[in-house]
C-alpha cells in the first residue's frame, strides 16, 4: 500500500498557510481594542498558551504515535469514544465554515464583486474538495508551493507600503489596560486549528515535529507582528475602522506600473484559504474512518464535510444571528480549548486506564 | 498452439491456407539430395538478392546429404547455410510472426521443424535531423522508424555492457516489436518491471506507434508522466539518470520514464552552453510557459474585472481600442485564440506547397485586416500572438497549454484575477498529486530538494558539480519504494 506521510517541515508549512490566511481576516473589532499593536503582544502570550494546550496531544501522540486521536478514542473508550472523532468532525465543520464566511463577508462589505460571492465560496470549496480527495501528500505539496507565492506576495506587500511607515502612527501599549490584549489571546487560540489538526494528523508526519510546532510557533509570530506593525504604522487610527484592515493595507500599495494589488492579495489569500479548507476536509476524512475503524480514510466523508462547511458558511455570511453566534470568539474559543486540551486529555487518561487493565503488548495495533 | 509437421505437404497446406489471397506470399519448392523442401518468404519483407546468394545458391551447390529430413536440415544448419541470424523453430505461430518481420523458413520433409533466416531487406529511412527537437549545438542525427537501428544508435554512445535491450512485444494483431532499455545497476529495478507489467497489461490490437503505449504507461493527470524524444543523445543522457527508454519499432520517438515535470524545460543545448546561459535560458523557459498559460486569462480578467491594477495610460490605450471593436474583450480574445489554433493545424496539415499561403493568409490577411476593420483590437491580437510563441519555447508543453490557457481564459472572464488565481490552486494540486512511476511529477521541487533544485531546476550547475553525484531519478524525494 502507498505511504502517506509528510514530512514535518511540510505540516508546519501548510499549518503556516492556514494561520496567515485566519490572519488576514483580522480586525480592531475582534481584537476589541483600538491599539492593534497590542495584538502582537497577544499573539506571543497565545502561542506560550499553545504549548501549553497542546501538552496532551504530544502526550498521547508520544504514547500511541502510529494512531489519531479519534482512533485512539474508539480503541480505549469502545462505542463511547466514537463521539470523540464525530466532535472533531463538527469541530473542523463550524471553524472552516467560518473561516470561509469572513472571506465571503470580505468579498460583500468590502470587494463587490461583479459575481456572487456564494459562487467564490463553492469554487473554493470545489478546489479544496478535490485536494483531499487527491490525499494529504498532495495537499502539503500544494502547501508548500501556495506558501512561496505567500511569503513573495507578501515581502511585496510588506516591502512597499513600507516607505508609508511612520512611528507617529504607534501608540503606546497597555495605554488602556490590559482587556485589548487579554481579548487578542482569546482570538488568536479561537481563530486557530492547528491543535486538532495535529490530533488527527501527526501520525501521518514523520521527521522532528516539536522542532516544527516551535518554529511554526516562531514563524507566525514573526509574521503577525511585521503584519500588524505595518499595519498600525502605515494606517494609523484609520486601520480601526477598517473591516479588513490587512486588505486597506494591500489597497494602498503602488508599484510603478500596477496601481493596486489587493486583488492579487486577494488571490493569494484565496489560495491560503483553500489550503487551509483542504487540509481540513481531509482531516473530516480521518475522523470519519476512525468512527468506521476503517484503514483507507473515507472518500464520502471528504464529500459530506465540505458540503456541510459550505452550508455553515453561507448560513453565516448570509443569516445575521448565525454570525453573531458561530463568530463568536468566546464560543469559538471554548470549542478551540476542547479540541485542542480537553479531548485530547481525556483521550490520553482513558489511554492509561486502558493500558493499566490491558499490559502494552496486548494491545492490538492493526 | 499449431506445431510444424512432419509432412512437408501440411506445412504448405497451413501457410498456403494462412496467406491465402495474399499476392505477397512467395513460396520456392526445391529437392534436397531425393527430399522435397520448401522456402518461404513475404515479397517486400526480404531480400531477395540475400536468399539467392546466401540460401538458394549454396543448398543447390551442396553435396549429397544423407538421412532423413531431420539429418539433413542438421546437415544444412551445420555444413551448408552460415547466416547469422539462424535458428531452428517447430511452432508455426512463431513461423507466421517471423515470416512477417523479414525472415525466410525453410521446410525440409520429414522434419518437424523449420529453419528460420534473418534475411530482411525493406527499405527504410537513414538517421535525419530530428524535426521536432532541433538543436543549437547537439548531434544531427535523429532515430529513425527500425528500433534495431536505434538500438545501435544509442550503443554506439554507451559502451558498456550493463546497457541493456530486452524485447518486448505489444499488440494482439501488429505483434509490434520493442526494446526495453536501461542502465543495469542504474536504473530502478521497481521501475523496470513496473514498465513491463503494464506493457504486458497493454490490450491493443494494434499499435502503430509509441504514442499509443503512453496512455498505457502513464495514470492521467493534466501533464505527461511519459517524456518522449527523438534525439539519441538525449535518450542517454536519460538512461544515465537511470529512467528506462521504451523502443517501439516503426516510431522515430523513443518512450522515456519517468518522466518529470521540470524535463519539459530542460534540453540538451542548456548542458552544452555555459552554465549562466543555461541557467538563463532555463528561466526564460519558465517565464514563456507562465505566460503562455496565463496570459490570455490574466489580461481578459484585468480589463474586465480589476482595470485599478493597470496604469492609466495603458488602461486608456486598451480602452481606446476596445472601444472600436463589437466584441467584449473575452470573445474577440477566444475568437482570436480560436483562429490561431485553426491556422496552427492548416499550416501542420496543409501540403507543403501550401504552407506558405496558409502563413500569408493567416499573419496578413486575417491578423491586419480585422484589426483595420475594427472586428478585433490590436491589444487582444498582441496578447495571443505572445501566447502563441511563448508556447514554441516549451513545445514539449504544447498539448495542456493549449487547453489551460482556454481554461484560465474562461476562469478569468468569470472570476477575474481571483478565477485565474484558483485554477492556479488546481493546476498546482493537479501537479503535486501526479506521480511517474512513483517519482512525484513535481520533484524536486515540491517535495523539495534544494541540492537537487539548484542543481538542475532553478540553476543549471556547471559540469564539474554535474559530475560530481549521479542524480538519478529514483532518488528524487518523495518517490516511493523505488532507489530505497
Amino acid at each position: 500500500m502507498a505511504k502517506r506521510k509528510i514530512s514535518a517541515a511540510q505540516f508546519f508549512i501548510s499549518m503556516f498557510v492556514s494561520r496567515v490566511v485566519v490572519t488576514i481576516a483580522l480586525n480592531g473589532q475582534y481584537t476589541g481594542g483600538e491599539n492593534m499593536l497590542e495584538s502582537i503582544v497577544s499573539y506571543v502570550l497565545a502561542m506560550g498558551l499553545g504549548f501549553l494546550i497542546s501538552l496532551p496531544i504530544w502526550g498521547l501522540h508520544r504514547r500511541r504515535p502510529e494512531w489519531d486521536l479519534g482512533r485512539a478514542a474508539v480503541e480505549d473508550m469502545g462505542f463511547i469514544g466514537k463521539l470523540v472523532p464525530l466532535l472533531y468532525f463538527l469541530y473542523f465543520v463550524v471553524v472552516n465554515g467560518t473561516s470561509l464566511a469572513l472571506f465571503q463577508l470580505f468579498l460583500m462589505d468590502t470587494v463587490n464583486p461583479a459575481f456572487s460571492s456564494a459562487l467564490v465560496a463553492v469554487v473554493l470549496v470545489g478546489a479544496a474538495l478535490y485536494g483531499a480527495l487527491r490525499g494529504i501528500e498532495t495537499i502539503a505539496r500544494c502547501a508548500t508551493c501556495v506558501f512561496v507565492l505567500l511569503l513573495l506576495g507578501c515581502g511585496l506587500v510588506f516591502g512597499i507600503v513600507a516607505w508609508r511607515f511612520s512611528p507617529e502612527n504607534l501608540e503606546p501599549l497597555f495605554y488602556n489596560g490590559l482587556t485589548q490584549t487579554y481579548e487578542g489571546v482569546l482570538l488568536f487560540i479561537a481563530r486557530t486549528s492547528i491543535f486538532a489538526d495535529m490530533a488527527m494528523l501527526l501520525p501521518m508526519v514523520k521527521g522532528r515535529k516539536g522542532l516544527g510546532f516551535a518554529s511554526w510557533a516562531g514563524g507566525t509570530a514573526v509574521f503577525v507582528g511585521a503584519l500588524l506593525f505595518l499595519v498600525v504604522g502605515c494606517l494609523g487610527r484609520y486601520a480601526y475602522t477598517q473591516n479588513f484592515p490587512v486588505y486597506a493595507l494591500a489597497s494602498i500599495t503602488q508599484v510603478r506600473s500596477m496601481q493596486r494589488l489587493d486583488a492579487v492579495f486577494t488571490g493569494v489569500w484565496m489560495m491560503g484559504l483553500v489550503i487551509k479548507l483542504a487540509f481540513d476536509i481531509y482531516c473530516c476524512r480521518v475522523c470519519l474512518s476512525a468512527i468506521k475503524k476503517t484503514p483507507e480514510e473515507s472518500r464520502g466523508g471528504a464529500w459530506v464535510s465540505a458540503l456541510l462547511m459550505l452550508a455553515v458558511a453561507l448560513c453565516t455570511a448570509l443569516v445575521p444571528w448565525t454570525r453573531d453566534i458561530l463568530l463568536d470568539t468566546r464560543l469559538l474559543f471554548l470549542c478551540t480549548v476542547a479540541a485542542g486540551f480537553l479531548l485530547p486529555l481525556l483521550v490520553l487518561v482513558a489511554d492509561l486506564f486502558h493500558r493499566k487493565k490491558k499490559p502494552l503488548r496486548e494491545v492490538n495495533h492493526d | 498452439m499449431e506445431k510444424v509437421s512432419a509432412r512437408l505437404q501440411d506445412n504448405k497446406e497451413y501457410l498456403q491456407a494462412e496467406f491465402q489471397n495474399s499476392m505477397d506470399f512467395m513460396m520456392r519448392e526445391l529437392e534436397l539430395s531425393g527430399t522435397g523442401a520448401a522456402l518461404f518468404a513475404l515479397d517486400g519483407l526480404v531480400s531477395k538478392q540475400t536468399i539467392t546468394l546466401s540460401i538458394l545458391n549454396p543448398l543447390m551447390g551442396a553435396p549429397i546429404m544423407p538421412g532423413d529430413g531431420e539429418m539433413k536440415l542438421k546437415f544444412i544448419e551445420q555444413n551448408v547455410l552460415g547466416s547469422v541470424e539462424q535458428k531452428r523453430e517447430e511452432q508455426m505461430e512463431q513461423i507466421l510472426l517471423l515470416l512477417m518481420s523479414g525472415f525466410a523458413v525453410l521446410c525440409i520433409d520429414g522434419c518437424a521443424e523449420a529453419l528460420v533466416f534473418g534475411v530482411q531487406g525493406f527499405d527504410s529511412r537513414g538517421p535525419e535531423e530530428p524535426q521536432n527537437e532541433v538543436m543549437q549545438r547537439g548531434a544531427k542525427d535523429g532515430f529513425t522508424e527500425s528500433y534495431q537501428s536505434n538500438m545501435a544508435m544509442i550503443r554506439r554512445r554507451m559502451k558498456t555492457t550493463s546497457l541493456k535491450f530486452e524485447k518486448a512485444q505489444v499488440g494482439g494483431q501488429s505483434h509490434t516489436p520493442l526494446a526495453i532499455c536501461y542502465l543495469e545497476g542504474v536504473a530502478s529495478p521497481t521501475v523496470i518491471e513496473k514498465v513491463k507489467k503494464r506493457l504486458e497489461a497493454c490490450d491493443l490490437q494494434t499499435a502503430l506507434g509509441a504514442g499509443y503505449l503512453v496512455s498505457f504507461l502513464e495514470k492521467g493527470g493534466i501533464f505527461t508522466g511519459v517524456g518522449m524524444s527523438e534525439r539519441p543523445d538525449v535518450v542517454c543522457g536519460k538512461i544515465e539518470e537511470g529512467r528506462v527508454a521504451i523502443l517501439v519499432e516503426g516510431t522515430p520517438s523513443v518512450l522515456l520514464v519517468p518522466f518529470l515535470f521540470v524535463e519539459n524545460f530542460q534540453t540538451l543545448d542548456d548542458y552544452l552552453t555555459r552554465p549562466f546561459y543555461g541557467t538563463f535560458i532555463r528561466w526564460l523557459k519558465y517565464l514563456a510557459f507562465f505566460l503562455s498559460a496565463f496570459l490570455p486569462g490574466l489580461y481578459v480578467a484585468i480589463t474586465t474585472h480589476h482595470p485599478e491594477l493597470l496604469p492609466e495610460s495603458l488602461l486608456l490605450k486598451i480602452a481606446e481600442a476596445e472601444a472600436q471593436t463589437p466584441f467584449p474583450v473575452m470573445a474577440e480574445t477566444l475568437l482570436l485564440y480560436f483562429l490561431y489554433e485553426v491556422l496552427r493545424e492548416a499550416g501542420l496539415r496543409a501540403p507543403r506547397s501550401l504552407s506558405a499561403t496558409v502563413s500569408i493568409v493567416g499573419g496578413l490577411v486575417v491578423g491586419d485586416t480585422a484589426v483595420s476593420a475594427g472586428l478585433v483590437s490590436a491589444p487582444s491580437l498582441l496578447v495571443v500572438a505572445l501566447t502563441a510563441i511563448a508556447g514554441y519555447a516549451v513545445p514539449r508543453l504544447y498539448e495542456p497549454l493549449a487547453l489551460l490557457r482556454l481554461a484560465f481564459l474562461l476562469a478569468g472572464n468569470f472570476m477575474g484575477v481571483w478565477g485565474v488565481m484558483l485554477g492556479l490552486v488546481l493546476l498546482l494540486l493537479n501537479l503535486c498529486g501526479s506521480e511517474s512511476f512513483g517519482v512525484p511529477l513535481l520533484s524536486p521541487v515540491a517535495p523539495y530538494n534544494g541540492n537537487l533544485v539548484f542543481r538542475d531546476v532553478f540553476a543549471r550547475a556547471g559540469w564539474q558539480k554535474l559530475s560530481r553525484r549521479d542524480a538519478k531519478v529514483q532518488d528524487m524525494p518523495g518517490s516511493r519504494e523505488i532507489g530505497q
